[in-house]
């Protein structure tokens, strides 16, 4: 399973139309910009990039993690696609 | 496991750095082995020397020269950051400029390193510009 | 031998990242990867044909894109609907594969690398 890397809005969008339904998104960057529109149960959120712009992370929805989780989902995941668009 | 990073981003412009260098803080942390990190694209202005760092700011320069310490190797994309000005006391003898401007740790690479690290590594992750 | 996708997905003159890619691309098949590169998106401009670069003292992204065979760099990708949707006719030399936002998918989804995030 893969696992993407999501850095903007339109990111999500490009990211959305290609993956595959059930592997591991990480919000991050302005990707966190997503998080209301983010869905599917694999999303995970940096939560010190939504701290930075003042994005709360309800407790339901995406997940938030730090970078030690950040690590764990590398480990589980390839290949690793980052989305900047 | 081991790791390639790539990092895409000027400094002030992404936070290509500041991802980077937390992921592979965490990383080491966690006992993996990071195989080099790539400077590419813009990336390669994170190996200037001659940054300054406001008042307030985070030294991100040496955050990376840290790592190097630590036998990471800090790689910069040669066609890259040559063009970009980005040379070493070897690449300014060879081209007769005035002064060089690679930060210490860091090394000017071609891109098969790239590409050989890529195929000696578990992991492949980049943080764009 | 690693399946590497190099994914292009801005447009080729904004600034040097296709061809910096492109050249990326080249490497990793001199180095024995099994290369495969995507244009998707805004990434699609790169395929017009009959492009000049050198009138901005740019490196050509056609011309490095006719030269890719010779680093046997041949499976080359494109998002139909992207092309579609900014009406554009593509270059036949060298061919692109008009790929459905499915067959992206399972593209994507079997390669060990994806390098290629852009801005």
């Amino acid at each position: 399973m893969s696992l993407h890397l999501v850095f903007s809005r339109a990111g999500y969008k490009a990211c959305m139309q290609r993956k595959v339904a059930d592997d591991a998104v990480i919000l991050l960057a302005d990707g966190v910009y997503c998080l209301n529109i983010a869905e599917g149960d694999n999303v995970h959120i940096l939560e010190i990039d939504a701290k930075v712009r003042g994005i709360s992370v309800p407790s339901h929805g995406a997940k938030p993690i730090d970078y030690a989780d950040f690590v764990v989902l590398t480990e589980a995941h390839n290949p690793i696609v980052s989305w900047a668009d | 496991m081991k790791y390639t990073l790539a990092i895409h981003g000027a400094p002030y412009a992404s936070q290509s750095a500041q991802h980077g260098l937390a992921l592979a803080q965490a990383l080491l942390a966690q006992e993996h082995t990071i195989e080099r990190v790539f400077f590419f694209h813009e990336g390669v202005y994170q190996a200037l020397s001659t940054r300054v760092v406001p008042q307030g700011e985070e030294d991100l320069l040496s955050k990376w020269q840290e790592l190097g310490q630590h036998g990471v190797e800090l790689a910069v994309c040669i066609a890259g950051g040559i063009k970009r000005g980005v040379i070493s006391e070897e690449e300014r003898q060879r081209y007769e400029k005035q002064s060089s401007s690679l930060a210490e740790h860091f090394t000017l690479v071609g891109l098969g390193q790239l590409i050989s690290a890529i195929n000696e590594t578990d992991r492949y992750i980049e943080f764009p510009a | 031998m690693k399946k590497m996708l190099f994914v292009i997905s801005n447009t080729p003159y904004a600034n040097t990242h296709n061809a910096e890619l492109l050249e990326a691309a080249m490497v990793g098949a001199v180095f024995d990867g099994i290369v495969s590169i995507l244009f998707r998106d805004d990434g699609v401009y790169s395929l017009l044909p009959d492009q000049h670069g050198e009138l901005i003292g740019q490196k050509t992204i056609s011309k490095m894109l006719s030269a890719l065979p010779t680093y046997e760099v041949e499976r080359l990708f494109a998002c139909a609907d992207s092309i579609t949707k900014r009406a554009l006719t593509i270059t036949s030399s060298p061919e692109v594969v008009a790929l459905s936002l499915a067959e992206q998918t399972r593209l994507i989804a079997e390669q060990d690398v994806v390098i290629g995030a852009q801005l």
